[in-house]
């Protein structure tokens, strides 16, 4: 059986750049594999890279043994690859329940959209409260599980989590990882990068480390601050 | 004074929904569609040709105008924002490609229909004119009225409550998430530009009641409109709504008190005033009251 | 030496088509040879960008031709017809130009070329019909003129068109300070039809839908008309634009040029410079408004009237095919693409349908905004541009020399310039 997601000698950047020299990566089905490291080291590059938001990247990516290293970001999306980026990438101008409601574009998710999104407000009840709410409005905190919600709306076979704690108070970072490290993934798998090793430590399956454009074995040491 | 409400209220229909049609595009795709005059003539060609050949059911007259100002949305989009996507330079490039194509299409007009009138037979012969105090308001302008409030209540749910229309507004506020969550902007460039060109034809129609159809009468609404656009601060189209009143209004009055050919000349004073005080429009006033 | 001789062939048979297909012809001809003579230029050239970036040493070539071409034109094809023909093209390379060095070196998205220089020809026309000589057309004095000065005659117009200039785009600059590229752009395409509405309703003053005439002319009354009248205009109207080219070249590469391109190139520059770089954007347009007023000046001078459809819509357009299909960041391009549609223009004016010609201009316009980036004199930078810097996304098109050096080490496999 192939690897829900393979990555072979990925090189990426962004203009004369270059952020990523040389990262290989393999993720079984149903497995949560942590990366750790500092800012500016490329983790976040590596994740873009997969969904196609870098300038330019060569090497090879596998979706469950099919080459998607050029396919393109929205194509990406509705083949279950979903990225919940840094800055959540919302829609400030639309309300909680279209922002949830995009989440479920891609074709088979949208009939089932209502039931989905009401799975999410079971998750984050924060979100059922204001889903008539535009999201510009909302909170730090609150955006961030409508960016996670978002993600959550269609049928994903890789989630790409990037710093969810990002800009979030202690508390509130921690509750959000521990509902997205909870999540019943049904056979997708899960790709998070996080500076801080104590949110994801112990709940994933392995952990990595991003340094200097390159990924190596997590040594145990202190991963960021 | 209820003369200049009525011409306000006819006016105001015809520039928002020019507007719309120039705002959403530049929201939604990030280029000022310069060719809005020569999508506007050729959609008031349609109809005029669907009106003398097919039928001149007002019905018929409208949606021949809006299917072929949609239909020349979607050349556009074949022809300039599918090949200019992600080009560089791309602000000036799609400014002149869209100005290069409505030079083409108004000689292509001028070529095959020549620079005579065209005129409409009047399409709303079956409303009854009425008088509002002293005011008569003739049919074509309760007729205008209706037809927008229509096609701007169906667009506007298609916009709210389908698919492809949150794909749309998605669009318009981040186009990054929009790749996010799986929608392709080139296939959705279609729709935007199709609900454009559909604004911008029935418009056409709709002022072919009052003035001619020519080759360059495309030209003064397209103006009006992008007077109207920047007015509203471009892309937001709550202020491309308010902005049409207004200038509707200013042109309504200049009409009644200075006379015709003040009109433009007032119009630029009011955009040259507000854009100086605020340099983006009546969506800058709306998003300072709402922080 | 090789290049140099296929160059000197393609000059020889660039000077032989107008003997073939008549004199309008050598202007297709030497802007097709220009062409081809930048293009060899900036092939030659190793790397970098050869237009937008620094001085280019080997342009005298380029411009050497051009000047041999603007001598020879006279001699060979030296007809009034066609003198007149280059007249009017050597005026719109003055604007031209100037219309360059605000798009393309201020980076303003003005439209307000043609009202600069048509607002300022009307106030010298009407300035010297009202207070010249002729003074026929006084709205006070109800057909008297009010003020005899004989000496407003077009030594004096031009000067004051160029003040007048100078008044129009210190006005039109005023909003630029804030408004956005795209706004700013509409703003001025507004105020060219505002000049024009203002014109015609103005019967009194300005003379309404018939325009100014009957202003002093530097072509004297003896011999206007007349071949000689219309080679003094050549020699005249060729001064005009080398001086609109030197302008641009002593603000393109001086101090407000440097600090234009620099901040362009680099964010963090320009940030820093924040509003040096508004100042010297307003520097740039001011100067070539003033140029333009002078233009405007000189067209009145040149032909005595002026009429309201200067400001039509299809002059703009006309210019704008010009100076875009040329290229707007380089006044070769500027050249070329001015007299690429001057030939166009010219001859096919009585082709049949007359619109023709203009879905032509309309198209070629299109398909080059299309291909080229940067208008057809930066074909050969935009092919090695796609050969060199890129990664997988060709189209892409990415900040180069950016710390170019240190990034070599990590800079992928086919991404490093290929030097040719």
């Amino acid at each position: 059986m192939s690897a829900a997601l393979e990555i072979k000698g990925l090189e990426a950047g962004y203009g004369p750049l270059s952020v990523l020299h040389g990262v290989d990566l393999s993720i079984a089905e149903g497995e949560r594999v942590g990366i750790l490291g500092l800012n500016g080291h490329g983790k976040t590059t590596m994740l873009r890279a997969i969904v196609d938001l870098v300038d330019w990247k060569r090497g090879e990516i596998l979706l469950n043994g099919e080459d998607i290293t050029h396919a393109t970001t929205h194509a990406l999306a509705r083949r279950g690859v979903v990225l919940m980026p840094q800055g959540d990438a919302l829609f400030p101008g639309l309300t909680v329940k279209d922002n949830l409601d995009a989440g479920a574009y891609p074709g088979g998710s949208w009939k089932r959209r209502k039931e989905r999104r009401d799975h999410v407000c079971e998750i984050f009840p924060r979100l059922g409260e204001r889903l008539g709410q535009v999201v510009g409005t909302l909170s730090g905190g609150e955006r961030r599980m409508c960016s996670i919600g978002r993600g959550l709306m269609c049928d994903a076979r890789i989630y790409l989590v990037d710093e969810p704690s990002l800009g979030l108070g202690p508390g509130i970072a921690k509750g959000i990882c521990d509902t997205l490290l909870g999540l019943d993934l049904q056979g997708g798998a899960l790709l998070i990068a996080e500076q801080n090793r104590a949110l994801i430590d112990g709940r994933i399956d392995r952990t990595l480390r991003m340094h200097g454009g390159e990924l190596t074995p997590d040594t145990g040491g202190d991963g960021g601050h | 004074m209820t003369g200049v409400i009525v011409t306000t209220i006819n006016l105001t229909a015809i520039y928002a929904l020019v507007a719309l049609g120039v705002s959403l595009t530049w929201s939604g795709l990030g280029f000022l569609n310069l060719s809005t005059g020569a999508m506007y003539a050729g959609a008031a060609y349609g109809a005029w040709l669907v009106a003398t050949n097919i039928s001149s059911n007002v019905v018929v007259v409208l949606l021949g105008g809006v299917i072929a100002g949609a239909a020349l949305g979607a050349l556009i989009c074949l022809t300039v924002f599918l090949p200019l996507d992600g080009k560089p330079n791309w602000e000036l490039r799609t400014l002149t490609a869209t100005l290069a194509l409505s030079f083409v299409g108004t000689n292509i007009y001028l070529w095959q229909f020549g620079p005579q009138f065209k005129q409409f037979d009047p399409l709303f012969a079956f409303i009854r004119e009425f008088r509002i105090g002293e005011t008569l308001v003739q049919p074509s302008k309760t007729g205008t009225v209706i037809a927008t409030g229509i096609l701007v209540a169906i667009i506007l749910a298609f916009i709210s409550y389908s698919r492809i229309g949150l794909g749309v507004r998605a669009l318009t506020q981040s186009v990054e998430g929009a790749a996010l969550v799986g929608i392709d902007r080139r296939t959705t460039a279609f729709a935007i530009l199709g609900v454009s060109g559909a604004f911008i034809g029935l418009a056409a129609v709709l002022l072919g009641q009052i003035y001619f159809v020519e080759p360059n009468s495309g030209y003064s609404p397209m103006i009006k409109g992008l007077i109207v656009a920047l007015l509203g601060g471009l892309g937001s189209l709550r202020g491309a709504v308010i902005a049409a009143f207004l200038v509707a209004f200013a042109e309504a009055l200049t009409l009644q008190y200075l006379g015709g050919a003040w009109v433009l000349i007032t119009l630029f004073v009011l955009i040259a005033v507000v854009l100086i005080i605020r340099p983006r429009g009546i969506a800058g006033v709306l998003e300072g009251t709402r922080a | 030496m090789l290049h140099y001789a296929g160059l000197a062939v393609l000059f020889v048979v660039a000077l032989a088509v107008p003997f073939v297909f008549g004199t309008l012809s050598i202007l297709g001809s030497m802007a097709v040879f220009l062409l081809l003579l930048s293009w060899s230029i900036s092939w030659r050239r190793q790397g970098g960008d050869t237009l937008a970036g620094v001085r280019d040493r080997s342009a005298w070539l380029f411009w050497g031709m051009a000047a041999v071409i603007a001598i020879l034109i006279p001699i060979i094809a030296g007809t009034s017809y066609f003198l007149a023909v280059m007249v009017t093209f050597l005026i719109y390379l003055s604007w031209n130009v100037m219309w360059g060095l605000v798009l393309g070196t201020a980076g303003l998205q003005s439209f307000a070329t043609v009202a600069v220089a048509g607002i300022s020809a009307y106030v010298a026309g009407y300035l010297s019909i009202e207070l010249g000589k002729t003074g026929n057309l006084s709205c006070v004095g109800g057909g008297e003129r009010i003020l005899g000065i004989p000496v407003f005659e077009w030594w004096v117009a031009i000067p004051v068109a160029v003040v007048v200039g100078l008044i129009v785009g210190f006005i039109i600059s005023l909003p630029a300070i804030r408004l956005r590229g795209i706004y700013f752009a509409l703003l001025t395409i507004g105020l060219v039809e505002l000049a024009r509405a203002y014109v015609v309703q103005d019967k009194c003053n300005f003379g309404g839908g018939q325009g100014l005439y009957g202003a002093s002319s530097f072509i004297p009354e003896s011999i206007a008309g007349s071949l000689a009248g219309y080679q003094i205009a050549y020699v005249a109207a060729a001064g005009l634009a080398v001086l609109a080219l030197i302008i641009y070249w002593r603000v393109n590469y001086g101090r407000l040029g440097l600090l234009l391109r620099t901040a362009r190139e680099s964010e963090p520059v320009a940030e820093v410079l924040g509003t040096d770089v508004v100042r010297a954007r307003l520097w740039v347009f001011l100067i070539s408004s003033a140029v333009l007023g002078g233009a405007g000046g000189f067209y009145i001078a040149y032909y005595g009237s002026i009429s309201p459809s200067f400001f039509n819509f299809s002059t703009v357009l006309f210019l704008f095919a010009m100076i875009m299909i040329g290229g707007i960041n380089s006044p070769r391009g500027i050249l070329v693409g001015t007299m690429l549609l001057m030939y166009v223009d010219k001859r096919f004016v009585d082709v049949d349908p007359p619109e023709a010609r203009y879905v032509f201009i309309g198209l070629l316009l299109f398909v080059v905004t299309i291909v080229a980036r940067d208008g057809l004199i930066a074909i050969p930078d935009q092919i090695r541009r796609r050969r060199g810097a890129r990664g997988t996304d060709a189209e892409g098109d990415p900040p180069e020399d950016v710390g170019a050096i240190e990034q070599e080490a990590h800079m992928p496999p086919g991404s490093r310039p290929e030097p040719r």
